[in-house]
C-alpha cells in the first residue's frame, strides 16, 4: 500500500490536481467550514458536502484536529505541515491517519491516508504481548502449587479475570459426582461437588472424555444447563467456550468459559487462546494430581515404616523419637517398636534397630525385621532364641547386609520396673540412676542377618521410679558438629546429657537427647537416629487418661 | 496479668487461682495435681480457651523465666514441659474441649531447630476450639515435610513458630517456600522479634503476638500470596549482596577455633581451663558467632546487643569475668578485618556490654 | 570442607607374594567406597584365581568406617571363605576394632577357627511360628 505522505505539489489553487487523487481529500477554513472535497472522499463520508461544518459530519477527532491545526496557524503563512504529527482515528470499520497542509487563507487540506491494515497488524501485535505475557502470568501461578484443589482454583481465576466472565471446571469424577470449582470475574472461587449428567451440556462429556473441543459457535448458549451458570454472573448466558484440559494421557477436565449476552461473543481467536491456556492448566492440574497420587501412596506406605508413637504400657512409660538422615526422607535404616504385654504384668517388648545402609532397601530391610520380630512375640521370654530365629530368617547369600538391635523387655513389679536387656551388636543401653549416675548395660552379642551362629548376652536391670533405659542408634553418639564444627558428639557426652534426665518422664528424657543431639549437628548432615526411653513413672501420674493421646505428629 | 472485658465464657471467674495451683504443681513435678487445677478451672466454667491462655501458657511462661533465673533445673523444666503435654492431651479429650470443626484447615509448626512447641501447641488448641481444622507437626519440622504437608493437604495458611533468633535464615527459607506453594504464612514467636519486625522482613504474611490475634487474623481471611512475584530469598534482604553473611555462616567452625586461640593469648587463665570449661567456652563463643551471624543476616544490631547484654548476665552468674566478653569480641573481630558491618556489630556489642551492668532477659529466649 | 581427615577413598591392589593378595584402604570406607572394596577384591580373586591363599586388607591408612563398610568387609570375608583363602585384617585402628566388638564380629573375622563354616546357599529355613507378611 503507498502510504506517502508527500504534500500537493503547488499552490491550494491547484485544487484539480488532488481532486481525482486516490486519497480521500477535504479542504475546510478556519471555521471548519468544508470548502471541497474529493471523490475518494465523498466515498468515505458519504453524507459530507460543501458547506456543511466538519464537526456535523465527520468523526470528532478529525474535526479536533481540523481546530487544533487552524488555532495553531492562525496568522502565520506556512505551507509546510505543522509541527505536531499526522492525527488519526477510525471512519466507520476503517481507520486513517490525517495530513494537514495549511494554506495562506488559513484554509487547511487534509489528506487521508487509509492505515486500518497498519493498525490491525499493531493491535495484533499488542494483543499477542498481551496474550504471551497473560500465558506466562497463568503458568507461574498455576506452577506454584502442588495441590489439586488450589490448583484449579487457579486456574479458574485466571480464566474468569482474562479470558471470560466466568470460567467452571469440571473434573473428571466417579459416576455421575463431579467435582466442579467456578469463578466469576475477580470474585470468590467456589468449590462443589454437583451429581450432573455431562451429556446434558453440549460439548461437555466430549470435552471430558478428551475428544476436540466442539467449536463454541455449536453451543447454543440457551442449552448451558442450570448448574453450569455460577449464581453470580449478571446476565444470561450469551456464548460457551468448553475446552478439554489434557491430563498425562488421560481427560484432566473440562474448562467451561462463559460470556454473559451484553459481552462480545468468543472470537475463534479467543477460543484459540483458551485452548493455549487449558494446555498450561491441564499440564499443572495433572503435575498436581500426580503428586498426590504418589504422595498418598507414599503415606499409605509409611504408615507401615514409620515409628509408633508410644506411650504408657502396664505401669511402664515408653517414648521414642526417630529422625532419618535424608533432608526429604522420613524413613531410613533406624527403627524402633513397643509390643505391649497382654496383661498387667505382663512384659512388654521394646525394640530398637539399626539396619545398615539407607534409603529404600534399608527400609525393606527393617520391614522384613519388624514383621518377623511381631511373629516371633511368643518367645520373646528368650532373647537369645529369638535373635537365632531372626539371625536365621535374615541369613542371605547374595548380600552381607545386617543389622544391630537391642531388645529390652520390661514389666512393672510394684514400685520398680524389671528390664530384661539383649544387645544384638548394638551399643548397651544407658541407664540413668535417680542420683543422676549413668551406667552401661552389660550385655553383648553379634549383629544378625550375616553369621551363621549367633552369641549374645542377656542382663536384668531394676529401674526405681524416676530412673530411665536409653536405647539409641549409633546416629546420635556419631554426629558429627559442635561448636568447631566435626566433633563426634560422643558417648560421654551423651552420658552426660543423660544424667541431667534423672527424674524426668520418659518422652522428656527422649526430646532432651533428641534436642541436644540436634542442636550439636546444627546445618550439618547427619545418620539417622533413634532413641527410646523407658522409664518408671511416679505412682501418681494419671497417663492412663490419655493414654491413647500420646501422638504428638500425626500419622 | 490483665483479665480482659470482652465476652469470653467464664466472665468474672479469676483464672489466676488456678494458674498458682497449676503453677505449684508444675515445680513440684505434680501431675495429678495440675491435672486437678485444670479440670477444676474447667467445671468452673472457665472456657478451655481461656484455661489454654491464661492458664496453662502463663503457668509455662514461669517454667522459662525460673529455669532461666537457674532456680529449675533443666530436668525440673522438661518435667513441667511434659506435664503440661499431657494436661493439654487431657484438655483435648474432654467434652467441654471437643468442637466440630466447621472451618477451614491450618497447619501449625515449628522451624527446623525449634524444640519449643508449647506455643505452637496452645494455639493448635486455641484454634480447634474455635472450629479450624488443624494439623500440628510438632517441633523442629524440616523444611521439606513442611512444604510437601502444604502441597498435600492445601491449607488456608500455615502457623510457623519460632522462639530462638537463631533460627530465622531457617525460618526464612521456610516462609519463601510456603509462600511459593500459594500458602499465605503466618509468623509468631519470639524469634520474629517484639514487634515482629524480622516476620515483616522476611517476607511473612502477616505476624501475630499471639493466639488470639492468630485467630483475628485467620478470621478475617489472609490473601494468597502472589504467585507472580515469586522470588529468590535474597530479594527480601538485598544486603546479604555483601557476601558477609554467607562467608562468616560458612567459616563458623575456623572462627570458634581462632577465636579460642585468640582469647588464650589474651586471657591467660584460660589457658588452666578443664576441659569441660573449655567446652562451655567453645559453646559460648559458637552463639556468640550464631548471633553476629543471623544479625548480619536480618541487618539489625538489636538482635545482637539483645543478645550480649543477656550472656553477660549469665557469664556474671557463672561468676565468669564479663570483660571476657570484650576480649571475645577482640579475638573475633581481629578475624573479620574484612567485614565492615559484622565489625560494627562487634563494636556495639562491645558497648552494651560496657553500658549496662543489667538487662533483664529477653522474653522466652533460651539458648540452643 | 577441608577439615575432614579423608576426604576421599582410594584403593590399592598388589600381589606381595605369589600367593598372597594386599589391598590397602586409604579414607573412608562407607556407603559410598564399600562397593569398590567388593568388587576390587571379587575382580581379583577371580583373575589371580588358584594361586591366592591369603588376602589381607590393609586398614593403616583408614578414615571412618560405617555400617556398609562393615558390610563390605562382612562380604570379603565370605569371598574368601567361598575361595578358600585366609582372610587377615591387618593393622587395625582401634575405632575399626571397637565396632567390630560391639557388633560381635572381631572374633569370627579375625579367629580363623571361628564360624568358618559357608553359609547355605539358597533360602534360610524359615523361623517357626507364622511369618508375618
Amino acid at each position: 500500500m503507498d502510504t506517502t505522505k508527500t504534500s500537493p505539489a503547488g499552490s491550494l489553487g491547484l485544487r484539480t490536481s488532488w481532486a481525482s487523487a486516490p486519497y480521500p481529500v477535504v479542504l475546510a477554513d478556519r471555521a471548519g467550514t468544508v470548502v471541497e472535497l474529493n471523490t475518494a472522499a465523498s466515498a468515505v463520508f458519504s453524507a459530507l458536502s460543501a458547506g456543511d461544518r466538519l464537526r456535523d459530519r465527520v468523526p470528532s477527532w478529525l474535526a479536533d484536529a481540523h481546530r487544533r491545526v487552524s488555532t495553531e496557524r492562525s496568522g502565520q503563512r506556512s505551507d509546510r505541515e505543522p509541527a505536531h504529527g499526522p492525527s488519526g482515528g477510525r471512519v466507520g470499520d476503517r481507520s486513517y491517519e490525517a495530513h494537514a497542509t495549511c494554506g495562506s487563507d488559513g484554509d487547511v487540506v487534509w489528506w487521508l491516508v487509509d492505515d486500518t491494515d497498519r493498525r490491525l497488524a499493531e493491535e495484533a501485535l499488542h494483543g499477542e504481548r498481551q496474550r504471551t505475557s497473560f500465558l506466562a502470568e497463568a503458568s507461574n501461578a498455576l506452577l506454584s502449587s502442588l495441590n489439586v484443589n488450589r490448583c484449579m482454583e487457579v486456574t479458574a481465576q485466571l480464566a474468569a479475570t482474562h479470558l471470560a466472565d466466568a470460567a467452571v471446571i469440571i473434573a473428571p469424577g466417579k459416576g455421575r459426582r463431579h467435582p466442579m470449582t467456578s469463578c466469576v470475574g475477580s470474585g470468590e472461587v467456589v468449590r462443589s461437588i454437583v451429581d450432573i449428567d455431562t451429556t446434558s451440556m453440549p460439548g461437555l462429556s466430549e470435552a471430558l472424555q478428551g475428544f476436540p473441543p466442539v467449536p463454541s459457535r455449536w453451543i447454543d448458549p440457551a442449552s448451558a444447563p442450570e448448574w453450569v451458570v455460577p449464581e453470580e454472573m449478571d446476565g444470561a448466558v450469551g456464548s460457551v467456550v468448553i475446552t478439554p484440559l489434557p491430563g498425562h494421557g488421560t481427560p484432566g477436565g473440562a474448562l467451561v468459559l462463559l460470556r454473559t449476552s451484553g459481552h462480545t461473543a468468543f472470537s475463534e481467536d479467543a477460543e484459540v487462546f483458551a485452548r493455549l491456556f487449558a494446555a498450561r492448566a491441564g499440564a499443572a492440574l495433572a503435575a498436581a494430581r500426580m503428586y498426590s497420587e504418589q504422595s498418598s501412596v507414599t503415606t499409605t506406605l509409611m504408615r507401615e515404616l514409620l515409628p509408633p508413637s508410644l506411650h504408657q504400657v502396664n505401669g511402664v512409660e515408653f517414648a521414642g523419637g526417630y529422625r532419618a538422615s535424608g533432608q526429604s526422607d522420613r524413613v531410613g535404616g533406624d527403627f524402633y517398636d513397643v509390643h505391649p504385654g497382654a496383661g498387667e504384668d505382663q512384659e512388654s517388648l521394646a525394640v530398637l534397630g539399626d539396619v545398615c545402609g539407607k534409603g529404600l532397601e534399608a527400609a525393606v530391610l527393617t520391614g522384613k525385621i519388624r514383621n518377623t520380630l511381631h511373629a516371633l512375640l511368643p518367645l520373646a521370654d528368650d532373647h537369645a532364641r529369638m535373635l537365632r530365629l531372626l539371625n536365621t530368617a535374615l541369613l542371605n547369600s547374595h548380600h552381607t547386609r545386617f543389622a544391630t538391635l537391642v531388645l529390652a523387655s520390661a514389666a512393672r513389679c510394684e514400685d520398680f520396673t524389671r528390664l530384661r536387656v539383649t544387645s544384638a551388636g548394638h551399643p548397651a543401653p544407658l541407664i540413668v540412676r535417680r542420683d543422676g549416675s549413668v551406667e552401661e548395660a552389660a550385655t553383648a552379642g553379634s549383629l544378625v542377618g550375616v553369621l551363621r551362629t549367633i552369641k549374645s548376652t542377656t542382663t536384668t536391670i531394676d529401674l526405681a521410679v524416676g530412673e530411665s533405659c536409653l536405647l539409641f542408634t549409633d546416629g546420635i553418639t556419631e554426629a558429627r558438629g559442635g561448636p568447631l564444627g566435626d566433633e563426634m558428639f560422643g558417648e560421654s557426652r551423651l552420658r552426660e546429657a543423660l544424667g541431667e534426665c534423672a527424674g524426668m518422664p520418659a518422652e522428656a528424657v527422649v526430646e532432651r537427647v533428641q534436642m541436644l543431639a540436634a542442636d550439636w549437628v546444627g546445618r550439618g548432615v547427619h545418620d539417622d537416629m533413634a532413641v527410646v526411653a523407658i522409664t518408671t513413672p511416679r505412682p501418681d501420674v494419671f497417663s492412663a487418661m490419655t493414654r491413647g493421646a500420646a501422638g504428638r505428629r500425626p500419622a | 496479668m490483665i483479665v480482659s472485658t470482652t465476652e469470653r465464657p467464664g466472665r468474672g471467674i479469676d483464672p489466676g487461682v488456678y494458674r498458682e495451683q497449676l503453677w505449684t504443681a508444675l515445680r513440684d513435678g505434680d501431675e495429678y495435681a495440675a491435672a486437678a487445677a485444670v479440670f477444676e478451672g474447667l467445671e468452673n466454667g472457665l472456657g478451655a480457651e481461656r484455661i489454654l491462655l491464661e492458664v496453662i501458657a502463663p503457668a509455662q511462661g514461669r517454667v522459662g523465666e525460673e529455669w532461666a533465673a537457674n532456680r529449675m533445673t533443666v530436668a525440673d523444666e522438661h518435667v513441667a514441659t511434659a506435664i503440661n503435654e499431657r494436661v493439654i492431651a487431657a484438655l483435648a479429650h474432654h467434652p467441654a474441649g471437643r468442637v466440630r470443626p466447621d472451618r477451614g484447615r491450618v497447619t501449625v509448626a515449628c522451624v527446623e531447630g525449634e524444640w519449643h512447641s508449647l506455643p505452637a501447641r496452645l494455639l493448635s488448641e486455641v484454634l480447634r476450639l474455635r472450629g479450624w481444622r488443624v494439623d500440628f507437626l510438632g517441633a523442629h519440622v524440616p523444611t521439606p515435610h513442611l512444604i510437601a504437608h502444604l502441597h498435600r493437604t492445601g491449607p488456608e495458611a500455615v502457623l510457623l513458630s519460632a522462639s530462638i533468633p537463631t533460627h530465622l535464615p531457617t525460618a526464612h527459607a521456610a516462609i519463601t517456600a510456603a509462600l511459593a506453594a500459594g500458602v499465605p504464612v503466618l509468623a509468631g514467636g519470639a524469634a520474629f522479634g517484639p514487634d515482629g519486625r524480622y516476620a515483616r522482613s522476611l517476607g511473612a504474611t502477616e505476624w501475630a503476638a499471639d493466639a488470639r490475634a492468630v485467630a483475628r487474623l485467620l478470621h478475617d481471611g489472609l490473601p494468597r500470596p502472589d504467585p507472580t512475584a515469586m522470588h529468590l530469598p535474597i530479594e527480601d534482604l538485598p544486603h546479604l549482596a555483601d557476601q558477609e553473611y554467607t562467608m562468616i555462616a560458612r567459616t563458623r567452625a575456623e572462627l570458634v577455633r581462632g577465636t579460642l586461640a585468640g582469647l588464650e593469648i589474651r586471657f591467660p587463665p584460660m589457658r588452666e581451663y578443664t576441659a569441660r570449661q573449655r567446652r562451655h567456652t567453645a559453646e559460648d563463643v559458637a552463639h556468640i558467632v550464631d548471633y553476629l551471624t543471623t544479625a548480619l543476616y536480618v541487618d539489625d544490631v538489636r538482635l545482637f546487643t539483645t543478645f550480649i547484654s543477656w550472656t553477660g548476665d549469665i557469664l556474671t552468674a557463672r561468676e565468669v569475668p564479663a570483660h571476657t566478653l570484650g576480649l571475645t569480641f577482640d579475638a573475633l573481630g581481629a578475624q573479620l578485618k574484612d567485614f565492615p558491618r559484622a565489625r560494627a556489630l562487634l563494636d556495639q556489642g562491645r558497648a552494651t556490654v560496657t553500658d549496662s551492668p543489667h538487662i533483664p532477659i529477653p522474653g522466652n529466649g533460651k539458648p540452643a | 570442607m577441608t577439615t575432614l581427615p579423608h576426604p576421599y577413598f582410594k584403593l590399592t591392589t598388589e600381589r606381595v607374594e605369589p600367593h598372597r593378595l594386599r589391598l590397602r584402604l586409604f579414607g573412608d570406607l562407607d556407603h559410598e567406597s564399600s562397593d569398590e572394596l567388593v568388587e576390587a577384591l571379587e575382580r581379583r580373586l577371580e583373575e589371580d584365581g588358584e594361586e591366592v591363599r591369603e588376602v589381607h586388607l590393609d586398614f593403616r591408612e583408614l578414615g571412618a568406617v560405617d555400617s556398609m563398610g562393615l558390610s563390605a568387609i562382612l562380604m570379603a570375608h565370605r569371598l574368601c571363605e567361598a575361595a578358600h583363602v585366609h582372610l587377615h585384617l591387618d593393622s587395625r585402628p582401634p575405632h575399626l576394632d571397637r565396632m567390630l566388638t560391639v557388633t560381635g564380629t572381631l572374633d569370627y573375622l579375625t579367629d580363623p577357627c571361628a564360624d568358618h563354616a559357608p553359609v547355605a546357599l539358597g533360602d534360610p529355613e524359615p523361623p517357626p511360628g507364622d511369618r508375618a507378611e
